[in-house]
């Protein structure tokens, strides 16, 4: 396989919300690289700063959100650096995001294909499109999302709601980006749906030979869809390495808990969760912010933050169990289920 | 996702000047309603406190050398019927706010009721509630009200304050009901019930607190529009005839020609109370609006 | 043996009316299910949106009355009960709602939502007995008392407010706990938890589950049977080993195929569903079999009347023609199908 060129690199990227009561750290120095045409996904549950993080690569933070500090290398562009002219021919042409419930999004009062040609229209100038290219590119559009060309006259209330998924995933690729960042774009969906929204997803990126971040908080979901993933917890990417590696083999303590408590169809097993909860952000405790949950910590993990550091060829972990060991040893025992009974076995940290 | 407050991470709450910073920070309040509430504010403890220390005899026909512009000693100058009109506004303006109030208070409760009444219990109490307030609404309110008002023998500040409040319950009842229909449907009033909850129970428990914010913006929006009614009555002559008022002083300086004679002591002082009056209002209707609708609190 | 909640010949139609004919919604289409008395079941009502499974779940629990049929607990039917009879229905069955944030009154902290039924069912006589069993089921639920109470909801995360639900619910000390897509908003990893928590509700304390869901893999694991339904109707029941292993209705092998599994030897594979989505609701004068204007394994038949309950196996049924060389399940309530008897 040949080396794809790189299309995206984030370098040590930070970024905080201001407070009233101070900053609170949403991402702690995240780094990654996207080939062209590769497929990552970002696991995360709530409050990992997934969403922060995605917004931050496409630079469509609001205030109070500000990104203090890194580097995001878009197809050789500096684009923290560049200027608000540049900033806005560089989004939809190189990277789009399709947001979280995208299909809400959409202008209730406006026909599906205005709503395409708005965005294609706006870059007209810039990236030299005639007019008269604009339903040709409307069309082309709705194709690669796999909806059909009649429904660009329709309004979104007449779609359904995969339908309106792929419309706004046709919104945002229109002008064929590079780079497609989506952020949980099938959360609302019914599963059926789910399955085929994602595989528009797959045939889109294919046809447009683009590289694609998938955000979500479901394991099972951005298994089907990446190749490569990265697992982030309080702001912080703790592992990354390629879908079939890291299902098999996690190599951080947290991924390892995530996984063991997806349930199966295979049989039935004891439903382990994690105990406690994910740390505030706002006083992050020194060491590494999984230490309060992690059944392996011990005690540098609780005064030392870990690097994320390669494990193997492909895997990276940030876990201070490396490199002494090279996979995770095996769990210690849990007085467990039914956790729910033993007020004493559960660590239940307040934020 | 939990929220960083001081009492979320301490689980205390604060007392003392840090409550008081607390508040002051808190995103509830903005600076319309801190601007607002210092005017509203000072205009209260003008009209409470502000009788005692004048003398009511020179608010009297003949009281005093008319037509005198301001001096030391007629800080508002007198009027050509010989009435002190620093007096004349510190007894008119606490007229005005009561006849705002009792046209506020009655408007707001009436709508209160007919309000919660037609949200929470709908059908066809409700489509009586909703056809008769939409009606009353695209009436002209200030033709009925001078009709009501001329055929009132003896107009008294109260009787103001009931004209005024005959039209002005409908936009409460509005307001109300759509808060209530939205309410009704959260799933905490499902709770409720499954808790065992009786219906009454509900509206009082569950859905009445709720409305707090609703309700104190209605006020002040009842309010603000009852002066403005008051002052339009009172401004051509039917208002009542046995106090001052603000409107009515504004009547007799119009009356007795003080524009064309450029006595701007008689006129000015009422309009620019008027205005201090509506704009603290205003302003704490903002800020109020503010708190009831979390959307509009975000500085984006 | 009179079941503890029985719903008989059920139909939910909204809209309609003089001048809506058309507009008329079959939630639900004259369902028959009933929960026994006798010994507590964990049992999952499964489908996607416009299925029908919150709306069987508001009828199971007397927040709707049903267009036609009847609800009965206990025996009595919900629509006809004295006031005594309805107040032990409203205690005995609970819910617990999906969303946990809204399910809380922002005005009161939460304890507001755990000492009301203790107070409107007169279930304590001090204010002693009432924080200890609050406690007590705090505990159960694997919360910290001291760290939940006196809290308002926005200081507790999502898994917290949701935990508190449960406890909420068990403190009514329900006979049937109502669980709408309970844990679908609460994060993965404690996801387990919970689902753990009404699993010992139903083991130690006898409290019959019914777990409304979208979700099959959290059904497969935490209940004993499942309902399918598709636009108001039943499409597969039986046990969830049957029933998810080896799918016999053309919907509930959609469905299963569309799960995405943490696992890449099990991919969705490229080819998309003829129709992913269903592109209408159940109208009425339909006939035929709600599924066929999607079903892979079509027939003529299908389009022309309604299939009834086939039993290919024990202790499940499907309602599809494929099997219509099976026999029919003898009565309406598809809750026989677990019956020991049948076979």
């Amino acid at each position: 396989m040949s080396p794809d060129r790189e299309v995206l690199r984030v370098e040590d990227l930070r970024v905080e919300y201001v407070t009233p009561d101070g900053p609170i750290k949403a991402v702690e120095g995240v780094s990654f690289s996207l080939q062209a045409g590769q497929r990552m996904g970002l696991i995360g549950e709530s409050g990992s700063g997934k969403t922060t993080l995605g917004t931050a690569i496409v630079r469509l933070l609001r205030p109070p959100a500000r990104i203090t500090s890194g580097r995001i290398v878009l197809d050789g562009h500096e684009f923290l650096q560049v200027g608000e002219r540049e900033l806005r021919q560089l989004r939809m042409r190189e990277v789009a995001l399709i947001p979280q419930a995208a299909m809400n999004s959409l202008n209730p009062v406006m026909r599906i294909g205005d709503q395409i040609a708005d965005g294609i229209i706006a870059h007209a100038q810039s990236a030299k499109i005639p007019r008269r290219d604009v339903a040709e590119r409307v069309a082309r559009a709705l194709w690669q999302v796999g909806l059909q060309s009649y429904l660009a006259s329709r309004y979104p209330h007449q779609l359904s709601g995969g339908q309106r998924q792929r419309a706004a995933m046709a919104i945002a690729t229109a002008l064929q980006p590079k780079i497609i960042v989506a952020d949980e774009p099938t959360s609302a969906l019914d599963v059926v749906v789910q399955r085929q929204v994602m595989q528009t997803l797959g045939r889109l990126q294919q046809g447009l030979h683009a590289a694609v971040l998938l955000i979500g908080h479901d394991m099972g979901l951005v298994a089907q869809f990446a190749d490569t993933i990265g697992v982030l917890y309080a702001g912080r990417l703790v592992e990354q390495g390629p879908v079939e590696d890291l299902l098999d083999a996690p190599r951080h303590p947290y991924t390892r808990l995530l996984i063991d408590s997806l349930p199966t169809l295979d049989a039935k097993k004891a439903l382990r969760g994690i105990p406690g909860l994910p740390p505030s952000l706002l006083n992050l405790p020194p060491g590494c912010p999984f230490a309060p949950r992690c059944p392996y910590a011990f005690d540098r993990c609780r005064v030392e933050t870990p690097a994320l550091q390669p494990v193997t060829t492909l895997q990276k972990a940030a876990c201070h169990l490396y490199p002494a060991h090279t996979s995770l040893p095996p769990l210690p025992e849990r007085a467990d289920i039914p956790e729910v009974v033993a007020p004493a076995a559960d660590a239940e940290v307040a934020v | 996702m939990s929220v960083a407050t001081p009492t979320a991470v301490t689980g205390r709450r604060p007392f003392g000047t840090a409550a008081l910073r607390g508040i002051l920070r808190s995103p509830r309040m903005s600076g319309s309603l801190v601007a607002g509430i210092a005017m509203v504010a000072l205009v209260v403890m003008l009209s409470l406190f502000g009788p005692r220390f004048v003398n009511a005899r020179l608010a009297a026909v003949g009281s005093v050398r008319p037509s005198q512009p301001p001096s030391a000693q007629y800080l508002l100058g007198t009027d050509s019927q010989g009435r002190d009109m620093l007096t004349i506004m510190v007894l008119g303006t606490p007229q005005t706010l009561r006849i705002g109030l009792i046209a506020g208070v009655v408007g707001l409760a009436v709508g209160l009721v007919l309000g919660l009444t037609s949200g929470f219990f709908g059908g066809a109490v409700d489509a009586v509630i909703r056809v008769l307030a939409d009606s009353l609404l695209t009436v002209p309110s200030l033709a009925i009200m001078v009709v009501i008002a001329a055929s009132v023998g003896h107009m008294t500040v109260e009787l103001m304050g009931l004209t005024v409040a005959a039209l002005a319950w409908m936009h409460p009842t509005r307001t109300i009901r759509s808060q209530v229909l939205s309410i009704r449907e959260r799933s905490y009033v499902s709770v409720a019930r499954a808790n065992g909850e009786s219906e009454p129970g509900i509206l009082f428990r569950e859905i009445m607190p709720n409305l707090v914010p609703y309700i104190a913006a209605s006020f002040v929006g009842a309010v603000s529009g009852a002066i403005l009614a008051a002052v339009g009555l009172e401004a051509i002559g039917l208002g009542p005839n046995d106090v001052h008022t603000l409107g009515t002083t504004i009547y007799w300086a119009e009356r007795f020609s003080a524009v064309l004679r450029g006595q701007w002591w008689w006129w000015g002082p009422p309009i620019v109370a008027i205005s201090f009056i509506f704009v603290g209002l205003f302003l704490l209707s903002a800020g109020l609006d503010r708190i009831a609708n979390p959307k509009l609190r975000q500085r984006t | 043996m009179t079941p503890l909640l029985e719903v008989r010949k059920a139909s939910k139609i909204y809209g309609g009316g003089l001048f809506k004919r058309h507009d008329k919604t079959i939630a639900i289409d004259n369902l028959s299910y009933s929960i026994p008395d006798e010994k507590p079941s964990i049992t999952a009502i499964a489908g996607e949106s416009g299925s029908g499974k919150t709306t069987l779940a508001l009828l199971m629990m007397g927040f709707l009355t049903p267009s036609t049929g009847q609800v009965f607990y206990r025996g009595r039917d919900v629509a006809t009960m004295l006031s005594a009879e309805r107040r032990q229905f409203r205690r005995e069955v609970q819910p617990i709602f999906q969303d946990p944030y809204e399910a809380f009154n922002p005005f009161y902290r939460v304890d507001h939502v755990l000492e009301t039924p203790l107070k409107r069912f007169g279930l304590t006589h001090s204010k002693d007995e009432a924080r200890r069993q609050i406690e007590e089921a705090l505990e159960r639920v694997g919360l910290r008392p001291n760290e939940t109470l006196g809290r308002f909801p926005h200081q507790l995360s999502g898994g917290q407010q949701q935990r508190i639900g449960v406890a909420r619910a068990l403190l009514c000390q329900p006979r049937i706990i109502v669980a709408d897509e309970p844990v679908s908003m609460v994060d993965a990893s404690l996801r387990a938890t919970i689902l753990a928590s009404l699993q010992v509700l139903n083991r130690d304390l006898g409290i019959s589950i019914i777990y409304i869901t979208h979700d099959l893999t959290t059904a497969y694991q935490i209940c004993e049977n499942i309902v399918v339904l598709y636009l108001g109707n039943v499409a597969e029941v039986g046990t969830v080993d049957r029933v998810i292993r080896t799918p016999r209705h053309p919907y509930t092998q959609l469905l299963v195929s569309s799960i995405p599994v943490a696992d890449r030897r099990r991919r969705w594979g490229e080819d998309s569903p003829v129709e992913a989505e269903a592109t209408s609701t159940l109208v009425g004068g339909s006939v035929g079999c709600p599924f066929a204007p999607r079903c892979p394994s079509v027939m003529d038949i299908c389009r022309e009347s309604p299939p009834p309950l086939f039993v290919p196996d024990a202790h499940r049924a499907a309602a599809c023609f494929l099997y219509r060389d099976a026999p029919v399940l003898p009565t309406a309530d598809v809750a026989s199908i677990w019956e020991k008897e049948a076979a």
